[in-house]
């Protein structure tokens, strides 16, 4: 393994003084217990999407400045550049990829699926809400465990995903960096086959949020080993996104990396150094045009002059 | 009117650092571990000192700048470097507000996202100007007034 690549042992915890150390050794913890008990017992009048969505910006900005005040690495620093361009991803996975998401993604061909077989699920709507949301959880990062793997062996797929993994730095934002179209398919779930309580998606994306937000900060926590065995954390994802080919095959799941431990593909540890290849970053364009290069290739090779030596070979 | 001057100002950031009296070699020395990045090019002139920066690595100092022309003026105050930057994060982050702004206005279920992003990116220009702008100052004239400045009876007239 690469060398920037260490042991969970050896990593420093949170520096400073007691109170500090306190609130970034049960910060995520008491996050998830707060998220929990909001979404199981906020009356119906504040329970609502855009509440949600409140919630969400908020805690991303409360991310944002806790890598200040926590960082884990210097050079994954955020600056005025990088915060600009992770905006960029930000506002397009609100606005276009949501759009798509919503007419072309899932819902409506799990919809055309249950209309045509008749599939009635309804029953999914009385289990309990905590089981409710729990399930939409597991299946959704079930797809994506495996949609994220088969990114990393199928070269279609990869060439979707590969433009994510030229990130150089970890920050709160840097997990919607990519290409769109990756963003797209990754987001792909089944859990509409089953008909779950409204609140239970707010609830599920309330601990999804709680959970999953941390992969790509730049914060130092003294995270419990019980969350870690669990959850994945920045530790896992840094050492998924390390330049070294064989680390970066491994943890997959976006929520829970006990699934990455039950299919053996889990490694705890973790990578001070991201990127990939020769670790350049990439610029908007280029991130778009990615997945298009064999083809953009393809076209060149077909409109360039052809050599008097190729000819005469044929 | 030449309009490319008039609006330039949109993705250029400028400013002056005195210069301690150092030479002009002397200024351009002392600066020259600012451009030792990755992808950064230059051009020297007697005074003059052009940079170009391809995918700048993101913890480069100057990494929103792809251009910068650095030259050194003689004022009755004394030597400054007065420098000339080049950025096109700072522009597309001026034009951004639009086309969110129009996704707000054609898509009617889009129209929080697409105003709220709009006003997000225009503060976000704001900010870039104040901050890139600070940074360049900070980066030219750490370098600067650091060890090596000659002596105002020994500078040459």
């Amino acid at each position: 393994m690469d060398a920037a690549v260490l042991n969970a042992n050896d990593v420093a915890g949170v520096e400073g003084g007691p109170v500090k150390r306190f609130i970034f050794t049960w910060f995520q913890p008491v996050v998830l217990l707060a998220m929990v008990l909001f979404w199981t017992l906020a009356p119906d009048s504040i329970a609502k999407a855009s509440v949600a969505v409140g919630i969400g910006i908020v805690f991303k900005l409360t991310l944002l400045g806790m890598e200040r005040i926590s960082e884990r690495h210097r050079h994954w620093r955020l600056t005025w550049k990088e915060l600009a361009s992770d905006l960029f991803y930000v506002a397009l996975g609100y606005t276009v990829i949501k759009y798509a998401g919503k007419h072309f993604g899932d819902e409506p061909a799990i919809d055309a699926i249950k209309h045509y077989l008749h599939i009635k699920t309804a029953w999914a709507g009385h289990l309990p809400l905590l089981v409710q949301a729990l399930a939409i959880l597991l299946i959704f990062d079930f797809c994506q465990y495996w949609m994220h793997r088969g990114m990393h062996n199928w070269t279609p797929l990869w060439l979707t995903h590969a433009p994510h993994h030229h990130i150089t730095q970890l920050n709160a934002l840097k997990g919607s960096v990519g290409n769109p179209i990756e963003l797209f398919l990754i987001g792909l779930s089944l859990d509409g086959f089953f008909d779950f309580l409204p609140r239970a998606a707010l609830l599920a994306g309330g601990i999804g949020m709680a959970i999953g937000a941390y992969t790509h900060a730049n914060i130092r926590f003294n995270t419990p080993r019980w969350w870690s065995f669990l959850f994945n954390t920045v530790e896992h994802h840094s050492l998924h996104h390390s330049p070294d080919y064989d680390s970066s095959r491994t943890n997959y799941a976006n929520t829970f990396i006990f699934i990455d431990r039950i299919f053996g593909t889990c490694v705890d540890s973790q990578s001070a150094k991201v990127g990939l290849d020769d670790c350049r970053r990439l610029g908007i364009r280029e991130q778009m045009v990615y997945p298009f290069r064999p083809l953009i290739g393809w076209a060149k090779r077909l409109r360039a002059p052809r050599l008097p030596e190729a000819v005469a070979a044929e | 009117m030449n309009w490319n001057r008039a609006i330039d100002w949109i993705w250029h950031v400028r400013g002056s650092v005195p210069l301690a009296h150092r030479s002009a070699q002397a200024a351009f020395e002392a600066l020259a571990p600012v451009f030792e990045e990755r992808g950064t090019t230059l051009d020297h002139g007697t005074d003059t000192l052009v940079f170009h920066k391809d995918n700048p690595d993101a913890q480069d100092r100057l990494a929103s700048f792809e251009q910068g022309v650095l030259r050194i003026e003689d004022t009755p105050d004394g030597p400054v470097l007065r420098y000339d930057l080049t950025s096109h994060p700072l522009l597309w982050c001026f034009v951004a507000p639009a086309p969110f702004a129009a996704l707000a206005f054609a898509v009617q279920s889009l129209r929080i996202q697409g105003y709220s992003f709009a006003g997000i990116f225009a503060a976000l220009y704001l900010a870039g100007r104040w901050i890139e702008h600070r940074n360049a100052r900070r980066v030219f004239g750490e370098r600067l007034a650091g060890p090596g400045a000659i002596p105002a009876e020994t500078a040459p007239a």
